[in-house]
């Protein structure tokens, strides 16, 4: 593929709405990224390193 | 090209660029140094390589052949497991505890960057899915090798992983000539959060472990100057734990964006399989482990007379580290033709890129690493 095919292809490539299964994996990636992150402050807030 | 790369390293050893200390400026007879001390030494490689990449393409493409950052810092990276082996074997429990606190870079990189970058490229600026989804991986879990990974998932064209590691190694760049310098002015009271930092906010393994590297000399330089001498070799090894904990899931994401994009998007027969996850395992974590066990027995498990010459041993492997460090540098310069770049016509694409990297990534990086490794300090040294 040519550098012009490839900008024209950028400029001019046709939306496609995010699909129910796109939506999902954002909406569980997000949600339980932040559950864990809480789980793993709290844990790290109670069982500090050890030096 | 080693010549070009190691002549960089020996004039970044020149006392102006190097020394740092008031104490070394008296001893070699001047009176100002950048103090940049010898690591700055990676800056010129990375800088000999852009004069290349942009001065004198056709230089560039007679060495491309030999232009392979992603394997040169494979290979540092496996000798640095017997490095970090030695280092962590007087401390134990401090190697486990960032060993625990690396699983949070996991979740960082795979559940939120990922998430919110392919978001954006998708709402905002409009990419389609062959391209938003490789772009995600690369601005949010490891730059090429996870871009290549997930192109080859979804079935994407290889133009388009390509594409965006190009992309990912001329931001690599920017941010290895600006974060290390930031993190030494605003992070050196707190050096563990500086190596995690840069383990989450550099993209692609190359520029993460040897900006690392560069990290460590400055806040190690900085923190002598203020009284603190601390041991070499613990915030590099926070950015390298966090970095391979990071590497390790690559081929198991990539299998479930392969599942969800060959089952539910473009629904194919050529259907993502299990034995995928192997295929697309980053092997060298293997040889980084098994450095780390060896030099973790050698260390602990061996009688004294053994065990007293392990560090000087590993110190002649470090040698060759720093060899394959400077070669990566120099590769990742000789890779970033900026004008070739912007004749593709990227812009978009490095839009994308900016405003996820220096509008989110960077700070939601620095957010967690203070999170989990603010307090915990190297030990002194000696």
């Amino acid at each position: 593929m040519s550098q012009t095919d490839i900008r024209t292809e950028l400029q001019r490539a046709a939306p496609e709405p995010l699909l129910p299964v796109e939506k999902k994996l954002i909406g569980f990636s997000l949600r339980s990224g932040l559950v864990l992150l809480v789980v793993l402050a709290v844990i790290n807030y109670f069982v500090p390193a050890t030096f | 090209m080693f010549w070009i790369a190691y002549a960089s390293w020996v004039l970044g050893s020149y006392a102006n660029f190097a020394a740092v200390t008031p104490a070394e400026l008296q001893r070699f007879g001047i009176g100002w140094s950048l103090r940049l001390t010898n690591e700055g030494g990676f800056i010129f490689a990375l800088l000999a390589g852009l004069i290349i990449a942009n001065v004198f393409p056709r230089f560039a493409e007679t060495i491309k052949e030999a232009v392979r950052p992603e394997l040169y810092i494979k290979i540092a990276i496996v000798i640095l497991g017997g490095f970090f082996a030695v280092t962590a074997a007087g401390k134990l429990n401090l190697a486990t505890s960032l060993l625990l606190r690396g699983v949070a870079a996991i979740i960082e990189a795979y559940l939120i960057y990922w998430a919110v970058v392919y978001f954006v490229a998708r709402k905002w600026f409009g990419f389609n899915r062959e391209w938003a989804a490789p772009l995600a991986s690369g601005i949010s879990i490891c730059g090429v090798s996870a871009a290549i990974a997930t192109g080859a998932a979804i079935r994407a064209r290889p133009i388009v992983p390509v594409l965006v590691s190009s992309l990912v190694v001329v931001f690599a760049v920017v941010e290895v000539l600006i974060l290390p310098f930031l993190a030494q002015t605003f992070l050196w009271q707190e050096p563990l959060v500086a190596g995690a930092w840069i383990g989450l906010a550099v993209k692609t393994d190359g520029a993460a472990v040897a900006g690392g590297g560069i990290t460590e000399s400055l806040i190690l330089a900085k923190s002598a100057a203020e009284g603190v001498t601390y041991q070499p070799g613990w915030i590099l090894g926070t950015t390298a734990t966090v970095k391979v904990f990071i590497d390790i899931f690559i081929g198991i994401w990539a299998f479930v964006l392969g599942y969800i994009w060959t089952n539910h998007i473009n629904v194919t027969s050529d259907k993502a399989r299990i034995a995928e996850i192997w295929q697309r395992f980053p092997k060298f974590i293997l040889g980084f482990v098994v450095t780390f066990l060896v030099g973790l027995y050698l260390a602990l498990g061996t009688p004294a007379d053994v065990a007293s010459k392990v560090p000087a041993a590993i110190g002649e492997a470090n040698t060759f580290r720093v060899i394959f460090f400077i070669l990566t540098f120099f590769s990742i310069g000789v890779l970033s033709n900026f004008k070739k770049l912007w004749q593709e016509g990227i812009g978009k694409l490095a839009a994308v890129y900016a405003i996820s990297l220096f509008g989110f990534v960077i700070w939601v990086g620095l957010l967690i690493s203070w999170l989990f490794f603010s307090g915990i300090k190297p030990p002194l040294a000696g």
